[in-house]
């Protein structure tokens, strides 16, 4: 026990905070729309595939390549929000097409043409990436500028939602989307500007993150199901709870990683953990809180 | 509308007159005949396209009277369909087995109790909810697969010398049209009973249903467990067809496919499944041999314009078309 003390610390740590990340977008445009969009994962995929192209491909600066790959994965996930709303506005026929778009993207980047058709590209990072130890333990200083980046994020994003004029009217939304219109807020622009947001949060976390990991056509399931299970752990929709779910998933995965000393099993505990959550305690931490006040 | 429709009971006019439906006929029909066309030449590409046709159509059978009935999207089909492929490869393996049909009943087995056990929890879900929980399933099914290959002691790539389920195509589409044909005529029959009734409730307005003193649960539970089963005998007999079960048989391809077709054929129609069915996959076939690598890219991107834009389905449409045309002409 004690010998993985100081690597579950850490790595539960560090991952916990690039899953806040990557699920905060995912929590807020629920909390916001009500609607769970499975073509999340797909923006991170098209960030860094976008990037890749830019970058390496055509060779233009890694800082206006990331930039522009943000831009496209918002673009993307405006159009696919407009699209559904437009024309599947039922929750269920969003989940289907929203699941589409994203094995869409999958089959266009598996396409030979485009990339060759390989598998396992490496992204160039913003970051360094020369490994360092910290406790005795090697940590990618990519995930340490990440954890920072998504704590100041999501301090941002609070601070936005609870203390400006904007964030109030975004709160009304997601309260009562027809008395909020009722009250002259502008409820589709709101909808737009969180679709807008959300994307631009799942983009940075993949320019951030994906130069420590590989671009493959089916790497938008990662962060989907991240951003899945830890919107259940901290109650869908309350992007506040997204720190501690994230944590908990985070170092539940890092504890069994070192302590069975393999990788493959951090899926099957955040499907474990999701289906103990939605069983035992289906509203999440937050719906603890609601009951509380 | 006969009167007797949603009343439970088995008796055999009663059957007779519910299966004298023009699109169940017409389903029927397609399977008949298409399994006497592949006939014509035993080893043919056309023969082959009609097995893996059948395969999708069982799958897209299940997934219609799961799914389509209840309007709970069940994504964890290729789950299900994947633990069959395995469960063949598993007791195979080496010579255990080798018999077919046994083969095909343990898959069956194996997707029931695994799909009874995936839908005790996770129906108490409402909608979008279990949806989600049902797709991270096959998403983690394979990446466990991938990880933990050669500790499960399996065969590098996968199980491969599976017994095949016949010696030729036109043999295998033989086996494959009669469980259709089967599958379909039970299916239909429960769509039209008393238990359909239920699950065409749970769709519309499960709410109001509860309020009427129906337990919901059960009914649910029953269909996904049997739709878990199919997916598994489909499972087992795509393994037997191409002799070999690896980590692809998770891949959403066997998801799409149910999708485009239960759509295409009208949600909760059942038989139009089969109609489609036929339809999708022979052009599958055909793009697969034109344009192989963009087949994929063409398929999904008509799926999304079809959710979009023609939910209902050809039939639906047609449906309405027959009924303004026999309609009376106003004074």
């Amino acid at each position: 026990m004690a010998g993985i003390l100081a690597p579950v610390l850490i790595w539960g740590t560090l991952f916990g905070l690039s899953y806040v990340l990557i699920a905060l977008g995912f929590t807020l445009l629920f909390g916001v729309s009500r609607v769970l969009n499975l073509a999340y994962g797909a923006l991170y995929m098209v960030t860094a595939y976008v990037t890749y192209y830019l970058a390496v491909e055509v060779g233009v600066g890694l800082f206006v390549s990331v930039l522009l790959a943000i831009g496209a994965a918002v673009l993307v996930g405006i159009a696919v929000f407009l699209l559904c709303v437009r024309f599947a506005p039922d929750p269920m026929r969003f989940l289907i097409v929203s699941l589409l778009v994203a094995l869409f993207l999958q089959y266009v980047f598996e396409y030979p043409p485009l990339f060759g058709g390989e598998t396992g590209l490496i992204l160039p990072s913003l970051l360094p990436v020369h490994g360092i130890l910290i406790w005795g333990v090697s940590v990618n200083p990519v995930y340490l500028w990440t954890g920072g980046i998504s704590l100041l994020l999501l301090g941002l994003v609070w601070a936005w939602v609870e203390w400006t004029s904007y964030g109030r009217a975004i709160r009304a939304t997601a309260e009562d989307p027809e008395t909020a219109a009722l009250f002259g807020i502008r409820v589709r622009s709101v909808y737009l500007v969180v679709v807008a947001v959300s994307s631009a949060l799942v983009a940075i976390a993949a320019a951030l993150i994906v130069p420590a990991q590989e671009v493959t056509p089916s790497m938008w399931v990662g962060p989907f199901v991240i951003a899945f299970v830890v919107s259940v752990i901290g109650g869908l929709g309350k992007f506040k709870w997204t720190l501690p779910a994230a944590f908990l998933l985070s170092f539940s995965q890092a504890f069994v990683q070192f302590e069975y000393g393999t990788a493959g099993l951090s899926d099957i505990v955040a499907f474990g953990v999701a289906v103990a959550f939605i069983i035992a305690l289906p509203q999440g931490f937050g719906g603890i809180h609601r009951d509380a006040a | 509308m006969p009167p007797d429709r949603g009343r439970s009971g088995l008796g055999v006019r009663r059957i007779v007159r519910r299966l004298a439906s023009p699109v169940y006929l017409a389903a029927l029909v397609a399977i008949v005949g298409f399994a006497y066309l592949g006939q014509g030449d035993p080893m043919s590409y056309f023969a082959l396209s009609l097995v893996i046709a059948s395969i999708y159509i069982t799958l897209a059978l299940a997934w219609d009277l799961s799914s389509g009935m209840t309007g709970y999207l069940n994504f964890g089909l290729p789950f299900f369909f994947g633990l069959g492929a395995f469960t063949t490869g598993y007791f195979s393996w080496q010579d255990h087995v080798r018999s077919q049909p046994l083969l095909a009943i343990a898959s069956l087995a194996v997707g029931l109790l695994a799909g009874f056990l995936f839908a005790f929890p996770t129906l108490r879900l409402r909608g979008p909810y279990f949806s989600l929980l049902s797709i991270l399933l096959p998403l983690i099914a394979t990446d466990v697969v991938l990880s933990y290959w050669t500790q499960l002691h399996m065969p590098t790539q996968g199980y491969y010398s599976i017994p095949l389920l016949g010696p030729t195509s036109a043999a295998e589409l033989i086996v494959l049209s009669a469980v259709n044909a089967l599958l379909l005529t039970g299916f239909f029959l429960l769509r039209d009973s008393h238990f359909g009734l239920v699950l065409r409730g749970i769709r519309d307005d499960e709410e109001a249903l509860s309020a009427q003193g129906v337990r919901t649960f059960p009914y649910k539970l029953v269909v996904f467990t049997l739709a878990s089963g199919a997916a598994g005998y489909a499972g087992a007999m795509y393994a037997m067809v191409i002799s070999f079960a690896g980590p692809d048989t998770f891949q959403f391809t066997f998801l799409i496919f149910p999708i485009l077709i239960v759509i295409l054929g009208g949600t909760g129609e059942i038989a139009g499944s089969v109609l489609a069915g036929y339809v999708v996959m022979l052009l599958y076939s055909y793009f697969l041999q034109a344009f192989t690598e963009l087949t994929f890219i063409v398929f999904t991107g008509a799926a999304i314009l079809l959710v979009l834009f023609l939910p209902g389905g050809i039939l639906r449409p047609l449906r309405s078309f027959i009924q303004f045309m026999r309609t009376p002409e106003p004074p």
